[in-house]
């Protein structure tokens, strides 16, 4: 995971300046670096697509079971859009804003450690070190995303060491954050039975709180939860947006409702053929191409043409 | 078609920057023709010291005491000599150069003169000081502290806080707002502390746009405030010095208008429209005690309403056991769905307010008790409306009126009309998305280039907060 | 921005006339509070459900009851369509506070039954469990003069019971872990009613085998030791023992004492797959709440002496039960499966606890007198 950052920060400190959709331009030529544009912004939209439908899926099961489907997620789109349509800045306010909800997140959690019985997670490593590398394969990209600031590398103030920190600081909070979650999840439902039997372990298990003023803690959970899914659908809005103006040299918000109506259709088909594990299997691998395999390809390709540059320079 | 008649026949009347004439007979009808010929201009010959004297004034406006004493007594019976060379040891008087001056110097309420002779008009000002004595403000009242409030001339107003706030760092500069008819406005600051930047967006806002006359600071606002459109108020209006002078201090620009005792304070941060001027006086625990209950005021005044409705029509599993019961009780034989119910009591209480805003003190609790006692009552003994909606209406009814600034509390009151609508429609998640909807708006916001509703940072709250406190107790310690 | 306008109003529009799908009004609602699970002769589900009659707000004294729906059905899934159809407003199981299981219905596998409760996201999972001699049905048609709701009164003497530490706090959410796991097995309350009386009554505690009743239970005294064991800390407890059977005045014969603080250590030594060793170490710190004799300070080494005896017999009394019903209640298998899984793989899953080997030690550390000597 650290390697896929410092894949992508490497990149970027080679053109500090650059965005990234300029630097695939540099790097790979002025058309490959166009389709490679385009492949990312779907990239990024079927990923937003599939969080809407993995989102759809939830909300629809839990809160609003006789919604249709398509209202839900067409509030989402309409409210992301109207965020993503404005400035950087204003978006990572509302980014700011919203992370002290996680300390709620964090609190439900601990609580059900009361009744938690510690020996359901022993004894740890009983399936072998591969199995579980395995298992950390499906998750690890769940928790990429961060690496997508240096698709906006110099929006950011600060230098690029600076940047490179935040990253890793927050993909270590996440880290633990989400191991935090699964240890707890592990600790409340008997593994490995009950916890198959749940898709949503962690939904499952506060739904049975009552704090006497308030019950149903799924409900304000789920609540808040949307939040969070607007935070992240919004930045692949954002980034795939940015991608198409850039190849056309246009405003983003010119192809917003464009990107806005394909994800929506594409979600709304995710849900209705109801394969989302397998759509999800098929994202894994779209993961190691577009955030490994490209970007450590492109810094190759950048070291070699920058070192000819120089030999030529030197020669000269 | 006026004009263009009065064009044809005198050319050079219309022509503002003209020249001064020698001549009394036409500047007299010069003024005649600028002021429409209005019955309160009045225009007096006289001959005096072997010339002939012109004298103008707007009668309505003028003190005829000082007319008297000035004018009459003073300026007319001086040199003529004295004149010219700008002596102005016992009147203080204004040398015109267009005829334009003359015409504004007239609507301040000056005495414009004409010496046959001396290619020069003269204007003294002799404008009646009627004014209102300084008050406290109704509307933001304190219980200790100073109890100043601005009045509607401006420069009173500015004295107000040159008065307090003795320094040569601050700043006035007056300027003009409006096509048709201008109306004075003054921009304070202090230099030290205020950003360039911001006074030059203020000062540019003002000039390009165009609007026919401003006679409140409400338009004023409208005017210049970056979204219009935003139901959330971006500048602070106030009527109290101290407050004034407080922002002052922390580098927000003040703008006062001609015949407003209100000023706006920009550019303001959201948390602003939360402080009252008490705050200034209390102790930093009160003080973060009660900022803190006007937050959750906010808080309850948008969304309790909403959530009660998104509880009883969607997702009553929220409540626990003890509540299940007493609420399914109240509620079990009312006609109406929640949301009507809510949108009944929540309009009536509104018109209860505006019926008492306007009626005089004797009759205005007089509608309140008939209102709230006697509706409130009898709505819930026909069973119309649930007790528990009318004890809902009522909190979130209060909530709203904690908040101090008028503006606010008016946004926060029209705010919850579309969360009770989508905690109808969707109940908990609709609720959602509108604070989706409502943090990011807040977000986009900007208030003359600062942003309008920073979050906390870590940094922000030692700075700040911590900052503040130990640097004070060190301060008192030593 | 016209274009803006038009989307928000058809949004809004579309919101308004086509929105609450999902509507749940609460005033159309009958509320279930308590459902109970019986079995019929004829092997089919009885299923009895009290719903609160909502009385006229404005009449206070009217005595509003608790209207009691009956049916017969294959599963509780059927019986809640039946119930449905029967009820004035729309059945909603959301607050359901209280799921009695009869004897016979408990006897057999109750999970399956148990299932609408966990599938359905409006289902309550904080209605607590509990086990009725005979049948469970009697108990909510119980007519009780001071609460107004039976379910009212029953989840109050259950909670009470729950915190004077005589039966476990289990609501439907807590045993399913338990229930699934091959190493632990679920105690629920068990309650009797008193025919005559017209009261419930709060016995002990039922033990389960794998998911069945097995008809035994622990009375008061072994129940709240068997919860201090378990859960290892004292909430309101009280014991009262036997100290002998000589002492010619009669009241004199006995002591009565809430245990204060306990340190208690269950250990999982070195096993095969014949034979588990436990030992279970308790340390206590008593409160004497009666002694007729009097003078505890004098006699406190005695007392000492007696009640570890007397509290050992009664732990080996509730192990025994347990062993004799199979119910590993204090996870046993899930330690071994723990901490050495190696043994759990060898073992049968059905049986193991019958070839667990305790080994008690009580002691006493300190004993308090109260407020006289």
């Amino acid at each position: 995971m650290i390697g896929v950052i410092l894949i992508m920060w490497m990149l970027c400190n080679q053109y500090p300046c650059l965005v990234m959709y300029d630097i695939f331009k540099k790097t790979s030529g002025e058309f490959l670096g166009k389709t490679l544009i385009v492949c990312y912004a779907v990239y990024f939209m079927l990923q937003g697509s599939y969080i809407l439908a993995r989102y759809g899926h939830i909300v629809g099961s839990w809160v609003l079971e006789r919604t249709p489907h398509w209202i839900i997620i067409s509030l989402m789109v309409a409210v992301s859009a109207y965020l993503v349509k404005d400035t950087l800045q204003s978006l990572a306010r509302f980014y700011v804003l919203v992370t002290p909800l996680l300390i709620i997140l964090l609190f439900l959690s601990t609580y059900s450690l009361k009744d938690a019985n510690f020996l359901y997670i022993l004894p740890i490593g009983s399936a072998g070190a591969l199995n579980i590398f395995k298992g950390s394969k499906e998750a690890i990209f769940s928790m990429l995303g961060f690496d997508f600031i240096f698709f906006i590398f110099p929006f950011v103030n600060g230098s690029s060491k600076q940047k490179l920190k935040a990253v890793i600081m927050a993909h270590i909070f996440v880290t633990l954050f989400y191991t935090y979650l699964v240890f707890i999840s592990l600790v409340y439902f008997m593994s490995p039975v009950d916890i198959n039997l749940t898709p949503e372990p962690f939904i499952y298990m506060i739904k049975a709180y009552s704090f006497h003023v308030i019950e149903r803690m799924d409900l304000f959970f789920i609540s808040i939860w949307i939040i969070s899914v607007a935070t992240s659908f919004m930045y692949l809005l954002l980034l795939s947006s940015k991608g198409l103006a850039n190849l056309f040299r246009l405003e983003h918000t010119r192809f917003l409702p464009l990107i806005c109506v394909i994800t929506l259709i594409v979600s709304i088909w995710f849900m209705h053929i109801d394969k989302l594990n397998v759509i999800n299997k098929y994202l894994t691998a779209c993961h190691y191409v577009f955030q490994l395999f490209i970007p450590a390809l492109l810094l190759a390709v950048s070291f070699i043409t920058k070192r000819r540059a120089s030999v030529r320079h030197e020669a000269k | 078609m006026d004009n263009n008649r009065n064009k044809t026949e005198t050319p050079s009347m219309n022509n503002n920057n003209l020249p001064i004439e020698n001549d009394n007979h036409t500047i007299e009808k010069y003024l005649h023709h600028s002021f429409k010929h209005t019955q309160d201009l009045t225009v007096q010959r006289i001959e005096e010291n072997g010339a002939s004297v012109l004298i103008a004034y707007l009668d309505t406006i003028a003190d005829h005491n000082k007319l008297q004493r000035i004018v009459f007594q003073t300026f007319l019976k001086m040199p003529l000599n004295e004149i010219n060379t700008g002596n102005q040891t016992c009147v203080n008087y204004k040398v015109l150069r267009e005829m334009a001056e003359a015409k504004e110097e007239l609507l301040k309420g000056s005495c414009v003169i004409s010496i046959e002779g001396t290619k020069q008009l003269y204007a003294i000002n002799i404008a009646n000081d009627v004014m209102r004595s300084i008050a406290e403000p109704e509307n933001e009242k304190v219980v200790q502290g100073s109890h100043e409030g601005f009045v509607e001339t401006l420069r009173q107003n500015v004295y107000l806080i040159r008065k307090t706030l003795k320094s040569d760092d601050l700043i006035i500069q007056y300027d003009k707002v409006g096509d048709e008819v201008q109306t004075e406005i003054a921009l304070v600051y202090l230099e030290k502390h205020s950003n360039k930047r911001v006074i030059n967006e203020i000062k540019r806002r003002i000039k390009s746009k165009p609007i026919d006359c401003v006679v409140n600071v409400g338009q004023l606002e409208g005017l210049i405030e970056d979204s219009a459109r935003s139901p959330f108020p971006q500048m602070l209006n106030t009527e109290r010095v101290d407050r004034t002078i407080a922002h002052l201090n922390e580098g927000k620009i003040i703008i006062f208008l001609e015949g407003c005792a209100t000023c706006l304070i920009a550019p303001v941060h959201f948390s602003a429209f939360l402080q009252s001027a008490d705050d200034y006086s209390s102790r930093w625990n009160t003080r973060l005690f009660i900022s803190s209950l006007r937050f959750m005021g906010i808080f309850v005044a948008v969304f309790l309403p909403a959530f009660y409705i998104a509880v009883i029509a969607f997702h009553f599993d929220v409540l626990p056991d003890e509540l299940v019961m007493p609420i399914k009780n109240s509620i079990n034989e009312i006609p109406f769905p929640p949301l009507i119910e809510a949108f009944i009591m929540e309009l009536t209480i509104e018109l209860i307010r505006e019926a008492g805003l306007r009626l005089p003190p004797r009759i205005g609790p007089t509608v309140s008790i008939v209102g709230g006692l006697v509706i409130g009552d009898a709505i819930v003994r026909a069973g119309l409306i649930s007790t528990t909606m009318i004890i809902v209406v009522a909190i979130t009814a209060i909530a709203a009126f904690s908040i101090p600034t008028h503006e606010m509390s008016e946004a926060v009151r029209l705010l919850r009309f579309p969360f009770m609508l989508l905690a109808a429609c969707l109940g908990l998640v609709g609720m959602s998305f509108g604070v989706i909807v409502v943090l990011g708006h807040l977000c986009k916001l900007e208030s003359f280039g600062s942003p309008y509703f920073t979050p906390f940072t870590l940094k922000d709250f030692k700075d700040k907060i911590i900052g503040k406190y130990i640097k004070k107790l060190i301060k008192t310690n030593t | 921005m016209k274009r803006n306008k038009c989307l928000i109003i058809m949004l809004s529009f579309s919101l308004i006339s086509t929105g609450c799908w999902d509507q749940h009004l609460m005033k159309n609602v009958t509320l279930i509070q308590a459902l109970t699970y019986d079995l019929t002769n004829k092997q089919l589900l009885c299923v009895g459900a009290a719903a609160p009659v909502i009385g006229n707000l404005h009449s206070k004294n009217s005595s509003s009851k608790s209207d009691i729906l009956v049916t017969t059905a294959r599963t509780p899934g059927e019986a809640k369509i039946i119930l449905n159809h029967m009820a004035s407003g729309v059945l909603d199981t959301a607050k359901n506070k209280l799921l009695l299981l009869g004897e016979a219905f408990a006897a057999q596998d109750i999970y399956p039954f148990l299932d609408l409760h966990y599938r359905n996201p409006r289902n309550s999972l904080n209605a607590r469990v509990a086990v009725v001699k005979d049948k469970a049905l009697p108990l909510i048609q119980l007519k009780n003069d001071r609460e107004e709701h039976i379910s009212r009164y029953l989840l109050d003497l259950i909670q009470s019971a729950e915190e004077s530490l005589i039966i476990p706090e289990e609501n439907i959410q807590s045993i399913a872990s338990v229930l699934l796991d091959p190493g632990e097995d679920i105690t629920l309350p068990f309650i009797v009613v008193e025919e005559n009386k017209h009261k419930a009554f709060v016995k002990g505690i039922a033990l389960f085998n794998d998911r069945k009743y097995t008809g035994y239970h622990l009375n008061h005294n072994q129940s709240t030791l068997y919860l201090l064991l378990k859960k290892g800390s004292p909430q309101q407890n009280s014991f009262i023992i036997t100290l002998d059977n000589v002492t010619k005045n009669y009241p004199e014969r006995f002591v009565s004492f809430t245990v204060k603080h306990i340190k208690r250590k269950i250990k999982l030594h070195k096993s095969t797959h014949n034979q588990i060793y436990v030992s279970i170490d308790m340390n206590l710190k008593l409160q004497i709440t009666e002694y007729p004799k009097g003078d505890v300070e004098n006699d406190s080494s005695i007392l000492k002496e007696k009640l570890s005896a007397a509290l050992t017999t009664l732990t080996e009394e509730v192990l025994s039960h347990l062993k004799e019903s199979n119910c590993d209640a204090l996870g046993i298998g899930r330690k071994l499966m723990a901490f050495q899984p190696e043994v759990w793989s060898q073992l049968n899953k059905e049986d193991y606890f019958k070839k667990v080997h305790f080994k008690t030690s009580i002691t006493i550390d300190g004993i308090k007198s109260g407020i006289v000597k």
